[in-house]
């Protein structure tokens, strides 16, 4: 897999909403990812979360985190295996800091978490690129 | 793998122009290394923002310069004129960072003046007072009526971008900056480079002889904008990936 398209289209209504899951292979070294938010009226925050699994998608770890209120913006990171992550880190579900990422951590799959608080008009788009 | 992104005349226009998108994701094996070099050849005797003539020709004579600055602020600057002399084209820079002043070629031959412009000016505005006038040395007859003098340095930026989205939109990755002088310049992308978390990426926006490392999409292409008619001059982008 190389560049997908994670999230397209309206941004959906207040709650919590996973993606499908997105089997990237065993040999991905580099994940980047842009979120594309384009706000015309109402919400509050958003919060988007880029995750891996390392169980095959039982369970999902943070490793960005993008928030977003009521500017649009766009806005990219990107994580990599050959960062050293701490030793026994405890990884997070939604909860990763505010506009920050976990570099060295990346499983066999992605996918997106998205938080909304508020109703927005709007759209967003979650794109990513993995080499 | 290299690749050749761009080479050619710089645009006749100040819009922003792109390269054709050239896909990484066709390389065999993952890009994580990307340079790129850029060659800039300035032609001083065609670009572009200069003064205006009123007497381009005479009989064969130096030209003189006269910067006025009344209330004294100018401490740099360099007025360029560029001529035919026995039908050579000729440049000759002098140097103005003593402000006010009579200023002669040393080339005392001239017999048509393409070109006079002023750049690299310091301190300039002190009372916008300043003025710039030439004139043929003998005869006394004008080149350039006295006029503001003004900065006259032309930019031509490159940004080498690169997509996330299937080319929807870009991100600036580096950016080579040029003026008045030819120049090669390198730089370059690895995919190891801590990228910034939540960075906001510019599209034809980057700093002068910036870098965003650590970003590398499926595609990277040009933008590249002159900031004035740069007609002569011309650009060559190379990019190899590893």
């Amino acid at each position: 897999m190389s560049q997908v398209t994670l999230v397209s289209g309206a941004i959906h209504a207040a709650g919590t909403r996973e993606t499908d899951a997105y089997h990237i292979g065993r040999n991905a070294r580099y994940l980047a990812a842009q979120v594309d938010f384009v706000r015309t009226s109402g919400g509050t925050t958003i919060d988007v979360y880029i995750q891996t699994s390392l169980d095959n998608g039982a369970t999902w770890a943070d490793v960005m985190n993008f928030s977003l209120a009521t500017t649009t913006a766009r806005k990219v990171s990107a994580v990599v295996v050959t960062t050293a992550l701490a030793a026994a880190v405890t990884p997070t579900d939604g909860t990763l800091t505010a506009n920050t990422i976990l570099s060295g951590l990346i499983g066999s799959k992605i996918r997106v978490k998205t938080v909304v608080v508020g109703t927005y008009v709007g759209t967003l788009n979650v794109s990513a690129v993995v080499r | 793998m290299r690749v050749t992104l761009l080479n050619g005349a710089l645009p006749a226009d100040a819009n922003v122009h792109y390269s054709d998108p050239w896909p990484m994701s066709k390389l065999p094996s993952a890009a994580e290394y990307l340079v790129a070099q850029a060659r800039y050849t300035y032609d001083p005797a065609s670009s572009g923002f200069h003064y205006t003539l009123v007497n381009d020709t005479h009989a064969a004579s130096a030209v003189k310069v006269t910067v006025v600055d009344t209330t004294p602020s100018i401490t740099a600057g360099t007025v360029r004129v560029i001529g035919l002399v026995a039908d050579v084209v000729t440049v000759e820079d002098i140097d103005i960072s003593a402000g006010a002043g009579v200023y002669t070629t040393v080339e005392a031959a001239f017999t048509e003046i393409i070109l006079v412009k002023s750049f690299g000016l310091a301190t300039l505005g002190g009372s916008g007072d300043e003025t710039i006038a030439a004139e043929w040395d003998t005869g006394a007859e004008s080149i350039v009526d006295a006029t503001n003098l003004v900065e006259q340095t032309e930019n031509f930026n490159v940004f080498l971008q690169t997509t996330l989205d299937g080319g929807a939109t870009w991100c600036d990755i580096a950016n080579f900056h040029f003026q008045i002088t030819s120049a090669v310049k390198v730089s370059a992308i690895k995919i190891t480079t801590a990228l910034a978390a939540n960075t906001t990426p510019t599209s034809a926006g980057m700093s002068a002889d910036a870098i965003l490392s650590g970003l590398l999409g499926d595609f990277v292409r040009l933008a590249y904008v002159a900031e004035y008619a740069f007609s002569g001059s011309s650009i060559a982008v190379d990019v190899v990936v590893h």
